[in-house]
């Protein structure tokens, strides 16, 4: 679950939730520049993959700003 | 602050030639609503009709609800800063207010504007418009306006009109009307006086304050929509807004939110809770919290906010309640949890979402905090609502708005009655 509201999800029971941006750009940012706006979304869309792969046993939330910047490629 | 509430009920209205209260009867004059309506040129036509308690009727298409008031003594203007009106500020002096009668604009509000640049909410989408409708009779007459006598301005517009002009249409006409009939109460002995000193306090109750969280339109319509509930004619997405309850019952927050009308935001919760001041627990105040930010870090920080504000005028107690559902009851939430860490008593009352046959939990969102729910039902409606003989709402209303139907299911984006303040007949303490 990707989204800008991860307190919903959590509550509710979501395995694996990604916390997005905002509610009307949830894997972007319209306010950065084009280049930072595609790494901030492949940042984020890199958190899920890798939250895909990794094995929870309750709701856990994935922060994008905590995954490793070196893995982004610009 | 001080206000004095003069009522002048009505029990009838009565087509005239002139626009006079007199001893429960309020007397219209038809013919001159319609000129003062059509004095704005986006209006293409107009009519007035009233639908009365018990009456075979249903009324579709409401824009907004409002009850008439008009200030008698003291500065500024009931509903202040819509349509122009001005910004001073109200809930000291006198107010007049047509009791047991409402006003209702009742017009189509385009979906999608001419040029194709504004798309009027999903939460406006067909399904919410079609069972949005109000039946003076007949099992569905559940909500208080079934109960009280609505005189409705319904409005065709010239063209395809662009929304956010069409709503100050709207807006601007509804007050046009109220400072008209309420206006007629002027200079006259009000059957009915009451008087809400907030001022005074009693040390040994409790001070309790109103938290409604309301839906700005800001975030779909941009800053300065017209199209959103209003703190002062200002809907945008602030920080709280600190209220005496007094300004609120002149209107101080008014303005729909889609089917959010101003009527249940003044009337209900904040009247009662005035007439228990001093009683129960001083009212200390009404802490507005705008809600609709889009990040969830915004919405923590408004519920502090919200938190720091309540501590720091010293209330210990607070009624919570929101107005839309989906993300804006996550703010909520919030809410009710930064009040209760900050040590304030919290009461949270809401709606329920629909439970689905017991499968699904009643709140979307919920925190350990929130111990307290008053729960005003899912606004389903399990009877069949029978067929009407009169429609109000359009000139010419679509024929199924005349034929029975179907019950409609608790909420999930759906619901026949609104009710986030209790005011509705659905419960068996009711009946």
């Amino acid at each position: 679950m990707m989204t800008a509201m991860p307190a919903i999800p959590l509550s509710v029971g979501a395995n694996r939730i990604v916390r997005g941006v905002r509610v009307p750009h949830v894997c972007g940012d319209p306010a950065l520049s084009e280049d930072r706006d595609r790494e901030l979304s492949e940042r984020i869309v890199r958190t899920a993959l890798g939250a895909l792969a990794t094995r929870v046993t309750e709701p856990t939330l994935f922060e994008p700003s905590q995954s490793a910047p070196q893995a982004v490629t610009a | 602050m001080k206000l004095e509430m003069a009522s002048f009920p009505v029990n009838g209205i009565v087509l005239g030639n002139r626009t006079a209260w007199s001893d429960g009867k309020l007397e219209i004059n038809a013919d001159e609503l319609v000129d003062l309506v059509m004095q704005d040129p986006q209006v293409a036509w107009a009519d007035i009709q009233v639908a009365r308690p018990g009456d075979s009727t249903r009324v579709v298409r409401m824009r907004d609800i409002i009850q008439p008031k008009v200030k008698s003594e003291g500065q500024g203007t009931t509903y202040p800063g819509i349509s122009g009106r001005s910004v001073d500020t109200v809930g000291q002096g006198r107010t007049n207010r047509l009791t047991d009668m409402t006003i209702i604009p009742c017009a189509d509000m385009p979906r999608v504007n001419a040029d194709g640049s504004q798309i009027w909410g999903a939460a406006q989408g067909i399904a919410s418009r079609e069972i949005n409708f109000i039946d003076m009779s007949g099992p569905g007459a559940v909500t208080p306006f079934a109960e009280t006598v609505n005189l409705c301005v319904v409005m065709e517009p010239e063209g395809q009109p662009y929304a956010d002009d069409w709503n100050r249409v709207i807006r601007s006409t509804m007050l046009k009307i109220n400072d008209l009939l309420a206006g007629a109460t002027l200079g006259l002995d009000a059957p009915q006086l009451d008087t809400f000193d907030l001022d005074r306090r009693d040390d040994a109750l409790p001070n309790v304050a109103f938290v409604p969280v309301l839906a700005s339109g800001e975030h779909r319509f941009g800053p300065r929509t017209s199209l959103s509930t209003d703190v002062y004619g200002v809907g945008r997405l602030t920080q709280p807004w600190l209220l005496q309850p007094t300004e609120m019952l002149d209107g101080a927050v008014s303005g729909a939110y889609n089917e959010n009308f101003t009527w249940p935001i003044m009337e209900t919760l904040v009247p009662y809770m005035c007439s228990r001041h001093g009683i129960d627990f001083n009212f200390s105040g009404c802490i507005v919290v705008r809600s609709n930010w889009e990040s969830q870090a915004e919405k923590q920080l408004m519920a502090n906010r919200t938190a720091q504000l309540a501590v720091d005028t010293g209330v210990t107690g607070a009624i919570v309640t929101t107005n839309v559902r989906g993300q804006r009851f996550l703010e909520t939430i919030l809410t009710v949890q930064a009040l209760e860490r900050a040590g304030i008593n919290t009461i949270l009352m809401t709606e329920e979402e629909d439970n689905e046959n017991g499968t699904a939990p009643p709140l979307l969102v919920s925190a350990p905090e929130v111990t307290t729910v008053v729960s005003t039902g899912t606004g389903g409606i399990d009877a069949t609502f029978p067929a009407v003989k009169n429609v109000i709402g359009a000139r010419e209303p679509e024929a199924h708005w005349f034929e029975e139907l179907p019950p409609i299911h608790g909420r999930y984006g759906v619901s026949h009655t609104h009710d986030y303040y209790g005011f509705g007949k659905q419960g068996y303490l009711d009946y």
